[in-house]
């Protein structure tokens, strides 16, 4: 009895203060399932996009004094909390190009290029990476065909 | 009777014959130990155990965190919980009420970060922090960083511990405290005072033994530091002489800072509690320089007598000498009267005994052990004070050894196992830069002794199926995720006419399937026949490059996870996995630094790509079909199914273990259950490490796994029993990825499809009814 008055009473204060949305509009044909796909998520998922950025600008920050020890574990800290952001990773690219570390340079360009996504410019921005990286170690074909996907 | 002049002659000639003599053994005696100072002082001055530190803690609004996790994650970094917020009176201490934590926290000076003491106030509502506060400013803050918890120690030989300070970072009052009770002309005298010396010679000479001491700091450093604790007339000369040989060396301040650091202050079982730095988060757990008026006066009171003066054991002792030092303070003008009255109202304000175990975290701390005595002298570490800053995460250990305890007592209702039947061991890593966030060697985080963690090596089950995947889809040419596979009987010859027969695990067959959902559903058949024909070296070399070290013989079973791997390994290779193809060495130790906090050490990140994109994607997203459709389906009810989570159940002969490997978009997690004598246990993979699993994920932050195609992968509607191209209205329409150039490219309209189809699927079941049997197996495994 009880159970039902309760019920009751949430559908209803469900239903009252809402106004009720129109119906979308079917789509002109059903959309395929795809393989592994997720819904979206109903909510953010908890990290704050301040703290990335500002981890970021103090790694810009860092980097500019040549601290470069510095901005590499400030920027392994975003990594912790966002390790999907591609610009974190082109900043790690970059700082390993400084130290002359190109493997690891080039590597971690690539690596920025995975989730750059349609982020053309970062794109070319690791390409640009990945040519000097190429360049240096003395691969001078690849370092050119690097060279044309980062339009220069 | 007139003495003679002779005689005169004589009594003056042997006086400065005896004068000499003295003068030469003086001086004799004076280079001795001149010698054996300069000595002392040239190495190193004490064995300083090395420090094992986690990660600081960073809490920010909006991260999820609960309160019973906060509160055990305080309490590992040694915070004293207080019942009133009005006790909040000096760092080091929390109030927690609801949601509602008030913490005053304690400084911070690490690796270029430093922050002041202060009260912050932290809201968590809903397991999420609502809004962190500076209470002192009233400013919200968008990140709050702690000062990393102590994880455990190495301690020397001589079991003596302390934690160097220099005299520019304590309180001035300290050293004020400590001249004017225990030395008031240590400024002015050159190491002895002749006048007190002779006073207590005289007073001992009356009594007829050596009790009476007039020893300077520097005469009390000289006997800590290179004499016997026996009270004689010679050893106090020595001592004379010595203390004489460091002022002639040494300045002031710097006898002053080694008597800080050389005291004895008490005993902590068998470690031996050195300096005012130690003693000061040993009694009142906070840094000397947070150090109050009244903590001072107990500390410095404390040296007169440690154990006799112990304020745990003889609180009233400890708290009539702490108020006689204050009125010394006082009578000096060193505190005004105020003050002086207000400390010594203050209560003694000493801290519970700290536990008497090494390290909360063994298996942890053996992890990062073992990786030191890769590149350390086992003596080193324990004397050269190394700090050692490692990459756990305090929120998740603690949510991880949680999971564990209450999850397996769980399972072992469900199941009818005995209590404390199982065993369990887990591996957390950050995706990004696989470190090692949290590790677990056996049930009880805190029992020492095996470390499930990296010597449990057990079979893997099907956690090995991705590399024979991942293989096949290296070679687009050859395979596309919807390349029709056997899932037939299959019969295996093997050496000296024995044979092996895999059967699938609810030993229902499926006909002609398309390669992804062998994965996605787990299927034993399909997959050996897919990895014979791959070929076992192609398998192993997928696995070398995923990360496996360790050499070792394939046979047809390994196919199906008759490998054993510790949860670590499995961690390495499952990490190549989630960072698309990439491998990164793993990682427990982010930077080593010398007592003086140079850096002595770094770990950075390094990564190979060892696997092109577009086939590290197809296989991921097969792995997110695992949880969406597939075996790991009842995660979904443990953490939204908007992560994405990708991941991969395994189970192996008779139910002996029990393994989930599984990653986000931040993190990467793999779970073993089993029992330590390998009998079976009755569960699969999905209803025991999955569920620890999945209870440890939704309490900590994730980031959802978006994969993102790579360049050189398209998504196409197929029909996956046909395998050509389709509309997406067709019932068996589906959105898959491929490699360019890989596709179907025959494109059927949905009404013909079966006749010019030819390949006419054998599956024994309708999709809807596989389904239903997918959900009725999960809910009996």
């Amino acid at each position: 009895m009880l159970f039902f008055f309760v019920a009751g009473s949430l559908l209803n204060a469900c239903s009252t203060p809402q106004k009720v949305a129109p119906p979308k509009p079917t789509l002109p044909q059903k959309h395929a399932p795809e393989l592994g796909e997720q819904p979206l998520p109903e909510r953010s998922t908890g990290h704050s996009p301040g703290v990335i950025s500002d981890l970021k600008i103090a790694a810009k920050g860092q980097m500019k004094v040549g601290e470069l020890d510095q901005a590499f574990s400030t920027l392994e800290r975003a990594l912790r909390i966002n390790p999907n952001d591609p610009v974190i990773w082109n900043m790690l690219a970059e700082i390993q190009l400084k130290r002359g570390n190109v493997e690891q340079a080039e590597q971690l360009a690539r690596k920025s290029n995975l989730l750059a996504g349609k982020d053309k410019t970062l794109r070319r921005r690791n390409w640009g990476i990945i040519a000097q990286a190429l360049e240096q170690r003395g691969l001078a074909g690849e370092a050119g065909a690097a060279k044309r996907r980062a339009g220069k | 009777m007139a003495i003679s002049k002779k005689t005169i002659r004589i009594f003056l000639t042997l006086f400065l014959l005896c004068c000499i003599i003295a003068g030469y053994g003086i001086y004799h005696q004076f280079s001795k130990f001149n010698k054996m100072v300069l000595e002392r002082f040239q190495g190193r001055l004490w064995e300083l155990p090395a420090r094992v530190y986690a990660l600081p803690l960073a809490l920010y609004p909006g991260m999820p965190l609960t309160p019973f996790t906060f509160d055990k994650a305080l309490h590992y970094m040694g915070y004293q919980r207080v019942e009133k917020s009005n006790d909040l009176k000096s760092p080091g201490r929390y109030f927690h009420k609801g949601g509602v934590f008030n913490l005053f926290r304690r400084s911070f000076d690490f690796e270029n970060e430093k922050h002041p003491s202060g009260k912050i106030e932290v809201r968590i509502k809903k397991n999420r922090i609502a809004a962190i506060s500076d209470l002192q400013s009233d400013k919200a803050l968008e990140i709050l960083r702690l000062s990393p918890a102590l994880i455990g120690s190495f301690y020397p030989r001589n079991n003596e511990d302390r934690v160097l300070l220099t005299l520019k970072k304590v309180p001035l009052l300290l050293p004020k405290t400590l001249i004017a009770v225990e030395d008031r002309t240590f400024y002015t005298h050159h190491g002895i005072e002749p006048l007190a010396i002779l006073r207590a010679l005289l007073i001992n000479l009356r009594e007829g033994h050596a009790s009476q001491g007039a020893s300077t700091i520097s005469q009390q450093l000289a006997k800590n530091f290179f004499l016997t604790r026996e009270k004689s007339i010679k050893r106090k000369l020595d001592e004379m002489f010595v203390a004489v040989a460091m002022e002639k060396n040494f300045s002031k301040n710097e006898i002053l800072e080694t008597y800080l650091n050389e005291v004895y202050l008490g005993q902590d079982g068998n470690r031996a509690i050195h300096g005012f730095g130690l003693a000061s988060s040993f009694y009142f757990g906070k840094n000397a320089n947070d150090l109050a008026p009244q903590e001072i006066a107990l500390l410095v009171g404390m040296l007169k007598g440690p154990s006799h003066y112990n304020p745990r054991k003889f609180p009233e002792r400890a708290l009539s000498r702490r108020n006689t030092v204050l009125k010394i303070l006082g009578d000096q003008g060193i505190l005004s009267p105020d003050m002086v009255e207000l400390a010594q109202s203050s209560p003694l304000g000493i801290i519970d005994a700290p536990l008497k175990v090494n390290s909360p975290f063994p298996a942890y701390l053996d992890l990062v052990k073992r990786q030191l005595l890769r590149e350390y002298r086992e003596s080193d570490l324990r004397s050269a004070g190394l700090r050692i800053f490692t990459t756990l995460d305090l929120q998740v250990q603690v949510a991880a050894e949680q999971a564990v305890q209450s999850e397996l007592n769980t399972i072992e209702t469900h199941h009818r196992l005995l209590p404390g039947e199982l065993e369990a061991a887990m591996v957390v890593t950050a995706t990004g830069t696989n470190e090692v966030l949290a590790f677990l060697g056996g049930r009880t985080a805190q029992a020492k002794g095996f470390n499930r963690g990296m010597d449990g090596k057990r079979a893997i089950g099907s956690l090995i199926k991705p590399a024979v995947f991942l293989t096949a889809l290296n070679d687009p040419k050859q395979y596309t995720l919807i390349t029709p596979i056997e899932d037939q009987p299959i019969t295996v010859p093997l050496p000296k006419g024995k044979s092996w027969k895999p059967a699938n695990y609810d030993r229902i067959y499926h006909g002609t399937i398309p390669l992804y959902q062998a994965l996605v559903h787990s299927y034993n058949a399909s997959t050996v026949r897919l990895g014979l024909k791959l070929g076992l070296p192609a398998v192993y070399d997928t696995l070398k490059k995923m990360g496996f070290q360790r050499k070792i013989e394939m046979y047809p079973a390994s196919l199906l996870g008759a490998v054993e791997m510790s949860p670590l390994e499995v961690a390495q290779i499952y990490q190549t996995l989630a960072s698309g193809g990439f491998y990164s060495p793993i990682r427990a130790i982010r930077s080593i630094h010398t007592p003086d906090g140079s850096i002595l050490q770094r770990y950075p990140l390094t990564i190979t790509q060892n696997f092109s994109a577009g086939p590290g994607y197809l296989l991921n997203k097969t792995l997110q079909a695992v949880v969406m459709q597939g075996t790991a389906t009842s995660l979904k009810k443990m953490v939204p199914a908007s992560w994405g989570t990708a991941g991969k159940t395994g189970t192996t002969n008779d139910m002996r273990d029990s393994w989930f490997a599984g990653f986000t978009g931040s993190q990467l997690a793999v779970a073993w259950v089993g029992r330590d004598d390998n009998k079976p246990c009755g569960l699969s993979g999905a209803t025991g490490a999955m569920r620890v699993w999945g209870r440890l994920m939704a309490e900590v932050p994730n980031a959802p796994l978006i994969l993102i195609p790579p360049e050189d992968v398209e998504i196409f509607v197929v029909n996956v029993k046909t395998g050509f191209r389709t509309a997406s209205g067709n019932p068996h329409a589906m959105a898959i990825p491929f490699i360019k150039g890989s596709e179907p490219t025959k494109n059927v309209g949905h009404a013909s499809e079966i006749a010019e189809g030819g390949r006419e699927p054998h599956q024994k079941r309708e999709t809807s009814e596989s389904s239903f049997m997918d959900w009725l197996k999960d809910l009996f495994k």
